[in-house]
């Protein structure tokens, strides 16, 4: 291409148009940026209508916030000014009986209703869409009442058919936490609001398991009319999915308003709603994928409530007058696996010295006070703090020459492994710091960790096919009970644990101790037995040294002062319909 | 002309197959398991569940046929469901192309505005205070990480300073205006709501400054090479000779030739924010095809990851055309063959 001087190709009329046009859209950024916005009333606090009404406290969930007064009294006046929650959604479906994520939790919970709740203890469970229940004595047979005022936002009536319903076609979807229902023999309904649920097994905890986000109780005539279906091909046949991402079919205080996937979700208040209405009319949560970018929303106004600011973050929050930060204890929890039947990746099979060994050189303390600056807690066993069977076990104590002897034991002292773990950050924690700062922590006994980043589906894909010999991941409790645990991390018959520690699918390794203790705390209709016998399930896999719990961080409550009502639920993350502004 | 242009347009299919054959290649020779993003980590471990998750997005055929039968939908205009969203693809992209447009458009126009105006700055006052002032802020504009200047300029000007909105499109407690074109600017305009118009730019600002100062650094760089190379050229110092203005000088015969290597990069700066300002995205919480796209790669998400590299590949082929043309606009002399 050669230059020279142009011709005057065009016309001057032609550039002069170009160059103006370009001027005035520059001038429209600049104008932009300099304009005027009178949305003011974007801030906290806004238009309110009026102080928020309270917690009904008959059935369902009471007020009870952390650190504030509690609830104002009510007015019956509904604030209009939409509640904004900031988060990373991990919000891949509306179909409640498809999705499983943080997000779900509380979406879910505001848009549908479960047939037990959970109180603000987090461990009663108190009605909800059933209004009173009984077990028998081997605990296979639930007979729930169900409450004759709880309506569908259509008003039509919550009925026995609709729990049916439900409850089959997540069990037949076969894509979400089908653990829940999988028990369930058979479902009778003799009259429209009583449900007789027969289990094929004793199952002590089926109570929590209906206070999960995931069965939650849909109008099936309106699910049915729009493809839903609960027959055993559900998993071929059910084209609901597409409707409940546009619209909702619950009794919940709220009703699906819109939903823009990785952008927002919005819920309005539900005209039918059977119980005091929710406070706050309308709730917006908002996509923020960082801590970051969460804390300046609320540093502006722009969010009400930031659910994943992590400790560090929340130290940029200090000294905010509009907002309230409060750091409580959660039950999540980030782990270690160390699985004696995967050779693959290391020089040295991970039997019980070399687990030991690891247990005591790691130093607990220092991953959460580095990782969270001390917002966190230690856990003994794959059981949270709290949960049954957690109360008597004691956290074994870092002992760096004690490890290094056990090493020495078990004629492992060049020990070197590979550590496969996500690049992700789950609940304020890095993973590339934590899997670093492990690989430190075991260098001071001589063992070698390689490290293996990677993302989160690789990942959890070599975990799940037992590729893995060593493994960082983490978890969230399903419902307040402490079988969720022992079924996945206990050596029980069909674990993820059993199965790693064997070495595959085919070889589980499965413990009788606590095979048996858990088939006992399930059958038992005693909760001190069932205490008991989790604690020995606990003690055994603390013993075991398979699954390590490294720390349980902290969850931060961070939101704008004028708000009240946000309390952490086991079962939910979130319970947004008590949620209400004081101003 | 018009015959190099249709034989260009010809190529594109051609080129999209391409591209789709090897995306579908790499995307599935991961040693990952797409069911981790549709099923939960309980359910992965239950046979009948993933049997059927299989069944449901075909993945329980070989590859071959999975490639024949996406390739087939493809003709009819069907791109596949997404794993992760259960919509179809071509919605998705289609719902979030527009906010991913309207920010590429603010940044090139920062970009462009500032980096012309930089590099003929620079090239006039070669060496002078003003050329390293200007240098030196294109550098930082290139080099700084878009992640840091974002959220320092959040930190800055919406934070403490409060001159501009957060992150998002519009005000967190906004209701978006009725969808026409999907950008909130023109369909704010559209409803006349010159109030949400003017919400909806000011959310622009931000991002757009950030993006587009990244692409400056190089716009200006072309633009002051160019210019000082078509200064230094026989006929600027004859057009002096005769007493022309400098204003014209530079202006009327130096910056239309100097433009012409610019155009190279505008182009592929254009092509390549289309495709995914994704960091940009993530900080300033903007639905576009950036944060889709990386969701999509992190889920295997094949019909996604398929979709966004067809789009890809069409903006990239598209920009490219788009700029050979342009050079024959802007230069009659270079002939398209």
């Amino acid at each position: 291409m050669t230059r020279g001087m142009t011709q005057g190709t065009g016309s001057r009329r032609s550039r002069r148009r170009s160059w103006v046009a370009g001027l005035m859209v520059l001038s429209v950024i600049v104008a932009a940026g300099c304009g005027g916005d009178d949305d003011d009333d974007s801030g906290a606090g806004g238009d309110t209508a009026g102080s928020a009404a309270g917690g009904d406290a008959t059935s369902g969930t009471d007020v009870a916030t952390t650190g504030t007064a509690g609830s104002t009294g009510s007015t019956g006046e509904v604030d209009t000014t939409p509640l904004v929650i900031a988060r990373n959604m991990d919000l891949t479906s509306l179909d409640p009986h498809r999705a499983v994520c943080d997000t779900c939790q509380f979406v879910f919970t505001s848009l549908y209703q479960t047939l037990v709740g959970l109180d603000t203890d987090n461990k009663t469970l108190i009605p909800n869409l059933a209004e009173s229940w009984e077990i028998n004595d081997d605990n296979t047979v639930y007979t729930f009442h169900l409450a004759p005022e709880a309506t569908f936002s259509d008003g039509s009536p919550v009925e026995a058919k609709d729990v049916e319903f439900s409850l089959l076609r997540l069990k037949n979807l076969k894509v979400s936490l089908t653990y829940l229902v999988d028990d369930i023999q058979t479902i009778d309904t003799p009259d429209d609001k009583t449900v007789v649920v027969t289990l094929g097994v004793p199952n002590a905890e089926f109570l929590n398991n209906m206070n999960a986000a995931y069965p939650v109780i849909v109008n099936s005539d309106v699910a049915i009319e729009n493809g839903a279906t609960d027959a055993d091909d559900a998993d071929t046949t059910d084209t609901a999915e597409a409707w409940f991402i546009q619209n909702s079919a619950g009794s919940g205080p709220y009703v699906l308003e819109s939903f823009s996937q990785g952008d927002e979700i919005t819920m309005t208040a539900n005209p039918s709603y059977w119980r005091d209405p929710a406070p706050i009319a309308t709730v917006t949560v908002k996509q923020a994928e960082t801590a970051a970018a969460q804390a300046q929303m609320l540093q502006t106004g722009e969010a009400d409530i930031a659910m994943q600011i992590d400790p560090i973050t929340a130290k940029t929050l200090e000294g905010v007058d509009s907002v309230t930060v409060e750091t409580i204890p959660s039950f999540n929890f980030l782990y270690i696996g160390l699985w004696p039947g995967i050779t693959s990746g290391t020089n040295h099979p991970l039997d019980d010295n070399v687990r030991k060994a690891i247990r005591m050189a790691i130093d607990y303390q220092g991953l959460t006070d580095t990782l969270l600056d001390g917002k966190g807690q230690q856990q003994p066993s794959p059981i949270p703090n709290g949960f049954p069977g957690s109360a008597g076990l004691k956290m074994p104590a870092t002992d760096v020459e004690g490890a290094k002897q056990l090493l020495e034991e078990a004629g492992a002292t060049d020990l070197t492994f590979t550590l496969g773990y996500p690049t992700i950050n789950a609940y304020g924690v890095d993973y590339s710091q934590l899997a670093q700062i492990i690989q430190q922590d075991l260098a001071k006994i001589g063992v070698t960790i390689e490290l293996d980043p990677q993302t989160f589906s690789v990942n959890v894909d070599q975990f799940r096919t037992s590729q893995l010999s060593a493994n960082l991941l983490y978890w969230a409790p399903d419902y307040y009970g402490s079988a969720q645990y022992v079924s996945y991390f206990g050596l029980v018959e069909g674990s993820r644990a059993s199965k790693n520690a064997g070495g595959g699918e085919d070889t589980p390794l499965i413990d009788p101790v606590t095979q048996e203790a858990y088939d006992a705390a399930r059958a038992s209709g005693s909760a001190e037995k069932r205490e008991e016998q989790y604690g020995i399930a606990g003690q055994q896999m603390l013993d075991q040294n398979m699954v390590i719990p490294l720390l349980s961080p902290d969850l931060v409550l961070a939101y704008q002062s004028n708000i009240d009502g946000v309390t952490y639920s086991a079962c939910c993350n979130l319970v947004v319909d008590q949620i209400h502004r004081t101003d | 002309m018009r015959r190099y242009i249709v034989g260009r347009i010809l190529l594109i299919p051609i080129v999209l197959l391409g591209i789709v054959t090897v995306a579908f290649i790499i995307s599935h020779v991961v040693p990952a398991n797409p069911l981790s993003s549709v099923l939960s980590q309980r359910q992965m471990d239950n046979p009948e569940a993933v049997a059927a998750a299989k069944a449901k997005y075909g993945l329980d055929k070989s590859l071959i046929q999975q490639y024949f039968i996406y390739i087939g939908n493809l003709f009819r205009g069907d791109a596949g469901t997404s794993f992760v969203t259960k919509q179809p693809v071509a919605d998705d992209i289609r719902h979030r192309l527009p906010a991913t447009i309207e920010l590429t458009i603010a940044a090139m126009v920062v970009a462009i505005a500032g980096g012309v105006g930089l590099g003929v700055l620079a090239a006039v006052r070669h060496n002078k205070l003003t050329d390293h002032a200007g240098r030196l802020f294109s550098l930082v504009g290139s080099s700084v990480p878009v992640y840091w200047s974002g959220l320092v300029l959040l930190l800055i000007f919406s934070v403490h300073l409060g001159w501009l909105p957060g992150p998002g499109r519009l005000d967190s407690r906004s209701v978006a205006p009725p969808e026409r074109t999907g950008f909130y600017t023109i369909d704010s305009l559209l409803d006349g709501d010159v109030s949400k118009f003017w919400e909806a730019a000011r959310h622009l600002v931000l991002p757009a400054i950030v993006l587009g100062w990244g692409v400056m650094g190089s716009v200006s760089r072309i633009v002051r090479a160019s210019m000082l190379d078509v200064l230094g050229q026989d006929y600027v110092r004859t057009a002096r000779a005769k007493g022309a203005r400098e204003s014209v000088v530079v202006f009327r015969h130096a910056f239309r030739n100097a433009m012409i290597p610019a155009l190279t990069i505008v182009g592929f700066s254009v092509a390549f924010l289309l495709t995914g300002a994704v960091l940009t995205e993530s900080i300033f919480s903007w639905p576009g095809i950036g944060q889709y796209s990386v969701k999509a790669a992190q889920a295997l998400d094949f019909p996604a990851i398929m979709g966004v590299c067809i789009l890809g590949g069409v903006v990239f082929l598209l920009a490219n055309f788009v700029t050979d043309i342009g050079y024959a606009l802007v230069d009659p002399r270079i002939r398209l063959s």
